[in-house]
């Protein structure tokens, strides 16, 4: 009894998970009559942190942790010590199945809705993913900033004078850093 | 990386291996079988030295890729390191910009036949 009720709770978490994985988890290649068909990098190579940030906030998307799971697991736990006790005492294993049945009805429906509220967490971050190019190029476009570039050019301009100095004089002395890495 | 001298298997681009009607043909025939890719040919610059060629010229690209993640596609197929440049020329001519998705790429710079022509080179180039 305990055993199908354990395989029912992390048999489904398993399917639920893999289902969260998605087909293709990272960028995967097909060849077809000579072209090289792309497909959408899921999270791999979009490694730029708003899509992670969605995967680890939304509290739809967590499988393991939430309030209601937690009290089925410890709701189930008791109930399956409770029918071990029931077991060694030997006498009153009638009383332990009312208590067990009505658990697992109450996981059933609770597994498929947190299956649905997955999947609708999954479209939710397909539908984000205008958002998230455009976060990038904002991102992109302070890295080209003016300024920016400057600086680098600078840095760029100086290594050839450190370099003539330090030919010429035997002494190396310690000069200002040109690279902050 | 030192230059390779290996023969090419292609040595004429892709558009002077074929005629004009063949390649329309091959972007309908494509673009009926995957309607959410886009179709682009993928050449390395006549004049480049320093990259490797690629094994394959034709690729099918999803319309939201952007060209950021295009590129380091390319750049992991080449396995290049992080110190080599690498640049993606659109039509042979000039750069565009990496945040642009495939989808806007293709309806600006596809070629009459419906191809998008793309060219590789580790400079960018200013005019010809």
């Amino acid at each position: 009894m305990f055993q199908r009720l354990s395989n029912l709770l992390f048999g489904e978490v398993e399917e639920v998970a893999a289902e969260l994985k998605g087909p293709n988890p990272c960028v995967t290649e097909a060849d077809e009559e000579g072209w090289m068909i792309v497909n959408l990098p899921e999270g791999a190579t979009a490694e730029a942190s708003p899509m992670e940030d969605l995967l680890i906030e939304h509290p739809s998307m967590s499988v393991y942790v939430s309030p209601s799971n937690l009290s089925m697991v410890s709701n189930s736990n008791l109930s399956a010590v409770a029918e071990e006790s029931m077991v060694s005492l030997g006498g009153s294993v009638r009383a332990a199945e009312p208590v067990v049945v009505p658990a697992t009805h109450a996981t059933m429906p609770t597994r498929v809705s947190r299956g649905a509220a997955a999947q609708a967490g999954a479209l939710a971050k397909v539908t984000q993913v205008a958002r998230v190019q455009r976060s990038k190029a904002r991102v992109e476009r302070r890295h080209l900033g003016r300024n920016r570039i400057q600086r680098q050019n600078r840095t760029r301009e100086q290594i050839p004078r450190h370099a003539a100095h330090t030919r010429n004089t035997f002494l190396h002395q310690p000069s200002k850093r040109n690279f902050c890495h | 990386m030192a230059p390779r001298e290996k023969s090419q298997p292609h040595s004429k681009p892709f558009k002077l291996r074929k005629s004009l009607a063949t390649r329309k043909q091959e972007v309908a025939g494509i673009r009926a079988k995957f309607p959410n890719k886009v179709p682009v040919i993928i050449e390395r610059y006549d004049k480049e030295k320093y990259l490797p060629p690629l094994d394959k010229t034709k690729f099918l690209v999803p319309h939201e890729l952007t060209m950021t993640q295009f590129v380091t596609i390319i750049r992991n197929r080449m396995a290049l390191l992080p110190s080599q440049a690498f640049y993606l020329l659109i039509n042979n001519s000039g750069l565009a910009s990496m945040s642009l998705t495939m989808a806007q790429v293709y309806k600006e710079h596809q070629d009459e036949d419906g191809f998008l022509y793309m060219t590789y080179a580790s400079q960018e180039m200013f005019g010809r």
